[in-house]
């Protein structure tokens, strides 16, 4: 773990020696401020456009939809993927791994998957929001809709009205 | 007993059914078609509401699930139907295996015929030949026509050719086909004719015929970007002529490998293999020979187990026969997988 990190910060200083990469200060809905680089913050197609459109860079940006801990882990996958451009298989490799652990993480904690999606859809990191509706589809593939409910704890509220047309659509051959 | 107070409360502010619309939109589309309209659509308001964007049925792929082989025609063409309703005019693939009726493909011609590009029809035995050349007739957008496991006459081969040369793509995957059966036919067709002095058949009737079809797919289709074909007893010469009416082409498998008939093993001819000059027709029947040795990993580079490992395969015990099929049974799902190569 320690050398990977270390991996990363020469990856980081190279990167920044190479294009004058800027850091971005990222703060979440506690105010805590995590300093990222700007490779791995455009990972954020958000905070990309913001960026490429010019000021506010030295501010930093509010995240006030994230809170800390999710911060935290989406800026784990943010580093991890912007930070390296993985170019041989060995590299690539290790990068899938990365990702298999990183959602082997969530899928056991579902409350968390969720706060990582809902951060992935609103920072549109795509890789990252993938990952996660991926690992959702996996968990609700092959179940009937009542063990979806179960496994989401999602409440029944089908109006008569969707009863009616989901009848209507299963009789219609 | 008692709740330890250590253990965090559910949290009841992460609401899976408030999930954003794009969220639950990429959800949707890793779902595939069949998992939307069997359960994810049917889980609560928003999930339903969601899964009626035309944008999650522009493709449509009713293969590969076990719901496939356990439901009855009925049930999977009213799916089907749902699907193509929701997709609201704007389906652009059909991918489907073994229940497709010839009304269904009707259907489509009536829904989706202006934005129609791809159609896969796996297995598919109750569609006859000429609706599917129906089909082919009236979406101008077609691109690429599967018809797999279930043979097509060259003459439907011809008509598609006709109605749609701008055809990118064709599979046809076909079952083994039976050497010795044809063999026999042959036999026999020389006992009538007891009078004509050649024994042997002429080579190029024998190549004509062994070539029907995919010389019905050369003639026409001079556009196919793709063309997998096999089970069909083509022969090397039917790749030259391949070459030079469709110019085209970039990737021809023709495994000729049964019973393997995983993609991985099917054999990639190169872009520029067969336009070479110095290879000849008998060096591709050597390259062929060689495969099929490989294939029944024989020593004394005879064919015999690779007949033997062709007839075991349609052994009771390892058919693909969906009568049989415990839908449940991930090993039987694996194994259709396999068997339709998909």
């Amino acid at each position: 773990m320690a050398s990977g990190s270390g991996a990363a910060a020469a990856a980081a200083d190279a990167e920044e020696k190479e294009s004058g990469s800027r850091m971005i200060t990222l703060t979440s809905n506690e105010g805590k401020a995590f300093v990222v680089t700007e490779a791995s913050a455009r990972q954020s197609a958000t905070i990309r456009s913001m960026v490429d459109d010019g000021g506010c860079v030295d501010k930093g940006f509010p995240l006030p939809n994230v809170d800390s801990k999710t911060l935290a882990r989406v800026i784990q996958y943010s580093d991890e993927h912007g930070n390296k451009e993985p170019h041989t298989v060995d590299e690539r490799a290790a990068l899938a791994k990365f990702d298999r652990d990183f959602i082997a993480e969530l899928d056991a904690d579902k409350a968390f998957l969720y706060d990582v999606t809902m951060a992935a859809n609103y920072l549109h990191i795509q890789g990252l929001l993938a990952l996660t509706t991926q690992c959702v589809a996996d968990t609700i593939k092959g179940k009937t809709p009542e063990e979806i409910r179960t496994a989401f704890g999602i409440e029944y509220d089908l109006t008569a009205q969707d009863e009616k047309e989901i009848k209507e659509e299963d009789t219609h051959a | 007993m008692e709740v330890d107070p250590g253990d965090p409360l559910p949290d009841t502010n992460r609401d899976w059914s408030e999930l954003p619309v794009d969220a639950l939109s990429a959800v949707f589309m890793k779902l595939g078609t069949v998992e939307i309209l069997m359960g994810a659509s049917f889980v609560c308001h928003s999930w339903l509401a969601a899964s009626k964007s035309p944008e999650l049925w522009r493709f449509v792929d009713m293969t590969r699930h076990k719901v496939i082989f356990s439901k009855g025609t009925d049930i999977l063409c009213a799916m089907a139907k749902a699907a193509i309703d929701r997709s609201n005019g704007r389906m652009e693939s059909f991918w489907a295996q073994k229940f497709v009726t010839c009304e269904l493909l009707d259907y489509i011609v009536s829904r989706a015929s202006s934005t129609l590009k791809s159609i896969r029809l796996i297995a598919c035995t109750f569609v006859w030949g000429q609706s599917l050349a129906t089909l082919a007739a009236r979406c101008p957008l077609l691109e690429e026509i599967e018809c797999s496991h279930y043979k097509m006459s060259a003459d439907f081969f011809k008509y598609v050719g006709i109605v749609r040369p701008q055809l990118k793509r064709l599979r046809v995957h076909m079952p083994y086909f039976d050497y010795d059966a044809m063999e026999d036919e042959m036999k026999e067709h020389h006992d009538e004719d007891e009078d004509d002095d050649e024994y042997e058949e002429p080579f190029e009737q024998w190549e004509a015929r062994r070539n029907v079809d995919a010389f019905a797919i050369a003639e026409n289709m001079h556009e196919l970007r793709l063309l997998q074909i096999s089970g069909n007893n083509l022969t090397g010469f039917f790749r030259f002529q391949l070459r030079a009416r469709c110019v085209k082409i970039k990737h021809v498998w023709l495994p000729g490998q049964w019973p393997h008939v995983n993609c991985p093993d099917l054999r990639v001819i190169g872009e520029n293999e067969g336009e070479d000059d110095g290879i000849t027709l008998h060096d591709l029947w050597e390259a062929e020979v060689e495969t099929l040795r490989a294939e029944a990993k024989m020593e004394d580079g005879s064919y015999g187990d690779y007949y033997e490992d062709c007839s075991a395969l349609s052994s009771p015990e390892s058919c693909v026969d969906s009568k049989d099929v415990y839908c449940d049974d991930p090993k039987v799902y694996t194994m259709y997988h396999d068997y339709y190569s998909l």
